[in-house]
């Protein structure tokens, strides 16, 4: 498997804090790799600095073999990298369909007009949201808007999709048919990373798992393998009181 | 085209043809009146084809009213006025092109004051240049152009901006601006270059604006800065696209007509106390009528169109 993302020694700083600390990754094109870590370990900022959001301090980022740390989060995304928001992000003002169209229009695809339309109904309908084409998304719940992101996402015909908490939230029957649809989204041939606490979703999906801490990388390997490695253990936890490992 | 398509456009061109029998219909009065309703018109349209999406709202607008009107000051004496018209397009552009690139990363209320600030520092600078390089403070127009001349340009680049705001609404940028009002951030991870179409369409609303300042020189035959660059014009603007509705290509001159001929009664019957009436007049508007005439209007049909179901 060749690499599709290839992360080199990518830091960044808030102030005095390192959020992320000198982190090295490569997902292979094709691969689900789930992005784990307690609260503020990180993850969110990795995502943000891979899709453009953020500018990393130092470090490489490369896509393809092409360095796309620094550029612009639009040259990004036309690039074949897409995201969703942890708190959705809907255009309130813009109608599902439009709200896909920004993806249709401005992506890799660039279409416009009738053909561009009723591609956007395609992924409307591929996400479940085929009944709500001209709706707006405040009109939504919120589960609906989760998927109405994803779609957007999925217009820009992303090699990389960058999922940040996706299937946070939902209940157990939507939890299976979110789970479905990242199954079958990978099955297309899209490479997805995503951020993550729902481990059912991350054992049933994720081929491979990387485990971050305060910014660093601490654990990757088999969803099965991290969770049981003691250091992942202890990040999550914390120490069992013991005494033993605080200053390991 | 079939035939459902023909007949707005035929209606709009009638339209125009009606509104351009206005020379010869009314008097000097109403023809001056006219003038200002369509040069409001054309100012307040432009306005909003930027600000209405992006929502960024733009104080700028008499700085390129005001560099138009120079240009024409400057050149229409010397030049042919077709001349005239294309540096004043010309200086529009370059000036909006520095200043979108320069501030349209700056968000909300930034913006707003640096807007207002541009204003101010361009005609401090025109004033110093006059001062220390002309040796002169204010300047005569003196150009053959006629009143009826005049309001037949301003209601060509109506329809211009009328067509321009058509088209864009129809195409990408549009739905760029709406995707940047909306949301920036999302905007930009869309694929969107936010940076690009904000300037895009910035350059385009002022060259708009430039050009009315430029049309409309000839109507005061003496202009100083203090004329030419009168920030009342920016705020009337805003308060007339406000009231009209901007989220609606038609919106703002719903509220240029009826606030251009209030202000006509106001100037007239109170001439002293005009400030304080347009700021009652901008304060009633926010509250009462957030989305406009043109949502007030929308809100009525959609409910008429409710109640028989």
């Amino acid at each position: 498997m060749s690499a599709l993302l290839q992360v080199e020694g990518l830091t960044r700083r808030f102030g005095g804090l390192v959020a992320v600390d000198s982190l090295s990754f490569t997902v292979g094109a094709g691969e689900v790799v789930g992005l784990l870590g307690p609260n503020g370990s990180g993850k969110t900022t990795v995502l943000n600095l891979l899709s453009g959001a953020l500018k990393a301090d130092t470090g490489s980022v490369a896509l393809k073999g092409q360095a796309i740390a620094g550029k612009p989060a639009h040259q990004i995304a036309r690039l074949g990298v897409a995201r969703t928001f942890q708190l959705v992000r809907p255009l309130g003002s813009l109608t599902c369909r439009d709200n896909v169209l920004t993806g249709l229009a401005f992506g890799r695809g660039r279409s416009w007009g009738a053909a561009a339309r009723s591609e956007a109904d395609t992924l409307l309908d591929r996400v479940g949201l085929a009944r709500a084409r001209d709706t707006l998304p405040g009109e939504l719940t919120y589960i609906d808007q989760k998927r109405l992101e994803l779609a957007r996402a999925l217009a820009l015909q992303p090699e990389l999709l960058l999922l940040d908490e996706w299937l946070a939230g939902l209940n157990p029957t939507e939890l299976e048919e979110g789970i479905a649809l990242i199954r079958s989204l990978s099955g297309q041939g899209i490479t997805i990373l995503l951020v993550e606490h729902v481990m059912d979703a991350i054992r049933s999906l994720c081929g491979r798992c990387l485990v971050m801490n305060t910014g660093r990388l601490i654990a990757s390997g088999l969803p099965q393998e991290v969770l049981a490695d003691p250091e992942v253990i202890r990040a999550y936890l914390g120490d069992d009181g013991s005494g033993e490992g605080r200053d390991a | 085209m079939s035939g459902r398509d023909i007949l707005p456009i035929l209606a709009c061109a009638l339209g125009v043809a009606a509104l351009a029998c206005v020379p010869f219909l009314f008097g000097d009065y109403g023809l001056s009146m006219a003038i200002n309703i369509v040069s409001y018109t054309v100012l307040a349209t432009a306005w909003s084809l930027f600000s209405g999406p992006t929502r960024y709202v733009s104080l700028a607008t008499v700085a390129f009213f005001g560099i138009g009107a120079y240009t024409t000051a400057v050149f229409a004496e010397s030049l042919p006025w077709v001349a005239v018209l294309a540096i004043a397009t010309c200086l529009g552009v370059v000036v909006a092109a520095i200043v979108g690139l320069a501030t349209l990363r700056l968000s909300g209320v930034y913006f707003v004051i640096f807007s207002l600030g541009l204003a101010e520092l361009v005609r401090q600078l025109v004033t110093w240049w006059e001062v220390n390089k002309t040796r002169t403070l204010g300047r005569y127009v003196f150009t053959d152009i006629t009143a009826a001349q005049i309001y037949w340009q301003l209601l060509g680049l109506a329809v211009l901006v009328f067509m321009a705001g058509f088209l864009i609404g129809r195409s990408r940028l549009g739905l760029a601006l709406r995707a940047i009002g909306d949301d920036e951030v999302v905007a930009r991870h869309s694929g969107i270059d936010t940076t690009r179409a904000k300037v895009a369409l910035f350059v385009l609303s002022t060259v708009f604006m430039t050009l009315t300042g430029a049309i409309m020189a000839p109507r005061w035959t003496y202009i100083d800065p203090a004329i030419a660059f009168n920030p009342v014009i920016s705020f009337t603007v805003l308060i007339m696209a406000l009231l009209g509705g901007v989220h609606r290509l038609y919106g703002p001159v719903m509220g240029v007509v009826p606030l251009a001929l209030l202000f006509e009664f106001l100037l007239a019957r109170f001439p002293n106390h005009f400030s304080i009436m347009v700021g009652l007049v901008f304060i009633l508007i926010v509250y009462a009528i957030p989305r406009g005439i043109a949502g007030l209007v929308e809100q009525t049909v959609e409910r008429a169109r409710r109640q028989p179901a």
